[in-house]
């Protein structure tokens, strides 16, 4: 008996990993979505705090004072005035850390997006444009993306290669290309039937020509959505990586770091640990609220994203 | 009249939306007798399902609500009832059947298990072996070859025209006074909906219910109806037998409505269709709603809604135009 | 149903073999991986010997055969830290981690489901937005932060239940939550939308006009069909989980596939970590599988095609 046509088990995932990643608040008959300006807030303090880091962290965030080693924050009993957010092991400021650690984190989102983003949109716009052969292998891609988890191969690189900035980048990269791919393959399919497609064609413009100058620009929007979208997924990975031992490597301050580095001291010294995941979840947080939000307000025709 | 099973009275069902109100069914009035089948025709948008769906007091969600008006079946009036009580009237006295027959089955259960759950509801306390006979004898009611076979079935091993009998098999399980059938046969190929129609006459034959038959489709009304009422923008503008309405319709909306139906008889009929759009049900006029559609409009057309008059021993219709018998 | 597994066995065989290739040639990326599979300490002469029995003075392609044939022997290697088969560490520590994912599944299906479900009914009331506030946290936190939270709160602060290794029931509760919020969050989403779904089909409408109980509505006709996605989000939780543990084991020192992950990572133990990732992928397949003949046979539709 054939084969019943319905969606792929494959695909159907795909539609539940991406309503997991990118939560969104759908309540009844939805509000006039209003300007997210608490998340808004809380990024641009962040963004400030990256660019300006050397202006505005109090001491530098490698320098050790073993001294002054695990001062907790001011307002706690024991705490100094001169460290607002207390001290790690090494007597290092922890607000000039994370002030410091707020760069990496940025950075990497910023390069990995870029990278891995940009080769998902190109897989996408040739896999959707070209169709045929080159699209089902390419999507077979995509669907083994989704059934191993790139944190894997991402240590594997970081042994391999060693730690370092290009490493991370690649393998976060590897994270976000297949999905990626996958929303702008759809929108494709759908650019492709358009009039001003076929109109291109007939006046003898190439294809490639086509794909740079007819598709590209109408996926834009979606690419902004899905950059903004992921930009959570980013920094958690990140996080988690540098967690593990496969991020930057230390001394560089970067918020997982200083998770891993205060896990032993939980019991002594708590905010070692606790501060930088604060500040990862609100980041986190923040970002995808806004995502939410930027979404409903460029194309709501995403809304099923 | 004792005979009169459902009646409905001034309905008004409106959607409560953040653009404003629209009123689907404002002002819907009719009566249903014991072994009748009425058609409620209309064009789509009309508020044809949701006066059906007002009647089961299955509204869709966002924003709908029934704010006036009686449906009394069997003399009480069923907007009053709780809703646990409604779920005993539901299925038992009054039961539906629905347009798409490919969503209106439960896809991971088998047909039998569907068809027990209706019957479980008239038998209880039967064993679980009764009720799967009786399931059997109810798929074959609706003409469906080796029941025996079909009721381990699941929906997707059927097709459209046997799903929509066995919808209409779940409807009438429990002997319902009155059945609605919310346009049964649109989504069924033309051969299958003659079956199906003939299926529906003899069943409501056999054991005399009411059937409020909505469909858009004047042809079938003839083929099924005793009498017919025509629904235009929320209101029935014209109600009264099968014969007279085909014979002398009295309001211009049904007799552009029963121009524009194709006729096997007659050379070279000329197919009639209905200029411009019914009037938004969000802000309707104050006078005739078909008053910009009609060829025969004057201006007391446009300032007042008309009354419905009595043009015929049961035959009604709203319209300045036509004048009582 | 037969052409179905058989479809699923071959599919899962070609996606071994692209993860057998990519971990071999990422070995071979920064020249000569004998260097990466030697202790430091280790002499000219073993060095020669581990050249040899690799083939490494052979063309790369065979290399790749001796890898492969390697392989299917079940000789994965040999961990440089252990100076142990690599798959036998694995399979040593493989059944810890067994103890842990089901009752973070469990969890996570035993709380998600049934809050989704409620979240749905109630849609856009209060109950729906609190566990819509749960899901949107319990993405935006790191989860190796959230256990180490945990430990500080229940372990270092009330005291109540141990913060490592194995030993008994109380022993699970910390890293089975860690391991659960994900999958709560998920679950719940998952379920709501599912359920929103369905509640609108006609088929619903159609038991409504049966005059079924509301109950019997709601669990048994809408859950059924809402269970057939949530179902398959078993599988896209089998990547999650293999990084969950790798994280959730770290904080918590438990003994299992993903503690020895991240050993292999932090002692640059590659042999080990080459390993680990093949058979991991080889359990996200088998699983994959298993999952997929299951929602064959929860959904009749697959089942009798």
């Amino acid at each position: 008996m054939a084969i019943i046509e319905r969606p792929s088990v494959a695909q159907q995932r795909w539609s539940l990993w991406r309503a997991m990643v990118w939560p969104r608040r759908d309540a009844a008959p939805r509000r006039a979505a209003r300007v997210p300006w608490v998340p808004i807030t809380i990024i641009s303090v962040i963004v400030v705090m990256a660019l300006f880091a050397p202006l505005l962290a109090p001491y530098s965030p490698i320098d050790q004072t073993l001294r002054d080693k695990l001062l907790p924050p001011a307002w706690m009993a024991g705490g100094s005035d001169k460290y607002l957010l207390g001290t790690d092991a090494f007597g290092r400021d922890i607000l000039s850390r994370l002030i410091y650690g707020a760069r990496v984190s940025l950075i990497v989102a910023l390069l990995a997006l870029t990278a891995g983003g940009g080769v998902g949109l190109a897989i996408g716009i040739v896999a959707g444009y070209v169709g045929g052969a080159v699209d089902s292998v390419l999507m077979r891609l995509v669907d083994a993306a989704f059934t191993f988890p790139a944190i894997l191969f991402a240590l594997l690189l970081a042994v391999t290669m060693g730690q370092g900035l290009g490493t991370l980048v690649i393998a976060i990269s590897l994270l976000l290309w297949a999905s990626f791919a996958r929303v702008i393959r759809g929108e494709v399919l759908a650019l492709r039937q358009r009039d001003f497609v076929a109109l291109a064609k007939v006046r003898g413009c190439s294809s490639l020509r086509i794909m740079a100058t007819h598709i590209l620009p109408n996926v834009l929007n979606t690419f902004m959505v899905l950059v903004t979208l992921n930009i959570g997924v980013v920094i958690i990975a990140e996080a988690t990586l540098s967690f593990l031992g496969a991020g930057i490597p230390p001394p560089t301050p970067t918020w997982g770091l200083m998770i891993s580095e205060g896990r032993g001291r939980i019991a002594d010294a708590w905010w070692v640990a606790l501060i930088p995941g604060i500040a990862i979840t609100l980041l986190v947080l923040s970002v995808n609220l806004f995502g939410d939000w930027l979404r409903d307000r460029l194309d709501p025709r995403l809304r099923q994203l | 009249m004792s005979d009169t099973v459902l009646e409905v009275r001034d309905l008004h069902t409106h959607f409560f939306l953040r653009r404003g109100v629209v009123k689907a069914v404002d002002g819907v009035s009719f009566s249903l007798r014991r072994g009748e089948v009425l058609g409620l025709v209309g064009e789509s948008g009309c508020g044809k399902s949701l006066t059906a769906l007002s009647l089961m007091r299955l509204l869709p969600k966002g924003g709908a609500r029934t704010i006036k008006g009686e449906v009394l079946l069997g003399g009480e009036n069923i907007l009053e009832r709780t809703p646990a009580e409604m779920r005993e009237i539901r299925g038992r006295r009054i039961s539906m059947v629905l347009q798409d027959p490919q969503t209106s089955l439960n896809p991971v259960f088998s047909v039998g298990d569907q068809l027990r759950e209706a019957i479980e509801r008239r038998r209880k306390g039967a064993s679980l072996s009764e009720i799967m006979k009786e399931a059997v004898a109810a798929l074959r009611r609706v003409e469906i070859a080796a029941p025996e076979q079909r009721i381990g079935q699941y929906p997707h091993q059927m097709s459209g025209g046997m799903k929509q009998r066995v919808v209409g098999a779940i409807a009438i399980s429990g002997e319902p006074e009155v059945l609605i059938a919310d346009e049964p046969t649109t989504a069924l190929d033309v051969t299958i909906q003659l079956q199906y129609l003939k299926l529906l006459k003899r069943l409501q034959a056999e054991n005399g219910m009411a059937i409020l038959f909505i469909t858009h489709d004047f042809g079938v009304v003839g083929r099924m109806c005793d009498r017919v009422a025509v629904m235009y923008a929320g209101r029935i503008v014209e109600c009264g037998p099968v014969k007279q309405i085909f014979e002398a319709p009295s309001h211009p909306y049904t007799r552009a409505l029963i121009a524009s139906v194709p006729k096997m008889t007659g050379s070279a009929g000329r197919l009639t269709t209905i200029e411009g759009q019914p009037p938004s049900l969000m802000d309707l006029p104050a006078g005739c709603r078909f008053a910009s559609r009609c060829a025969h409009v004057e201006q007391h057309c446009l300032d007042a809604y008309p009354g419905t008059v009595r043009v015929g021993d049961e035959h009604t219709a709203d319209c300045w135009k036509v004048s009582a018998s | 149903m037969k052409r179905f597994i058989a479809r699923r066995l071959m599919q899962g065989v070609v996606l071994l073999c692209m993860v057998a290739t990519i971990v071999f040639f990422l070995g071979r990326l920064t020249g000569n991986p004998v260097d990466l599979m030697l202790p430091e300490d280790a002499t000219p002469e073993d060095r020669t010997a581990l050249i040899q029995t690799l083939g490494l003075d052979g063309p790369i392609l065979d290399q790749f055969a001796i890898f492969v044939g390697n392989a299917v022997h079940g000789d994965l290697g040999t961990s440089i830290r252990m100076r142990q088969p690599a798959a036998e560490a694995f399979f040593d520590r493989l059944p810890n981690t067994l103890m842990l994912i089901p009752w973070a599944l469990l969890l996570g299906m035993m709380l998600g489901i049934p809050l989704g479900v409620v979240a749905a009914l109630h849609r856009g009331g209060w109950l729906d937005r609190a566990a819509g506030t749960v899901a949107v946290l319990g993405v935006a936190m790191p989860s190796f932060w959230l256990g180490i939270l945990l430990i500080f709160v229940f372990s270092v602060e009330l005291g109540w239940l141990p913060s490592s290794r194995m030993g008994g029931p109380d022993h699970y509760v910390l890293p089975v939550i860690t391991l659960g919020t994900f999958l709560v969050a998920g679950f719940m989403r998952i379920t709501r939308s599912a359920m929103l779904e369905v509640m609108e089909s006609e088929f619903v409408k159609l038991a409504r006009i049966k005059g079924l109980s509301e109950t019997t509505v709601i669990w048994k006709h809408c859950l059924r069909n809402a269970l057939i996605p949530v179902l398959t989000l078993w599988g896209v939780f089998v990547g999650n989980l293999i990084t969950g543990a790798i994280v959730t084991e770290t904080v918590f020192a438990w003994p299992g596939i993903g503690r020895l992950t991240y050993e292999a990572v932090i002692y640059r133990d590659f042999p080990l970590l080459q390993a680990v990732i093949i058979l991991e992928s080889i359990l996200i397949l088998a699983i994959n599988l298993g999952v997929d003949i299951l929602y064959a046979y929860v959904d009749p539709r697959i089942r009798l095609a």
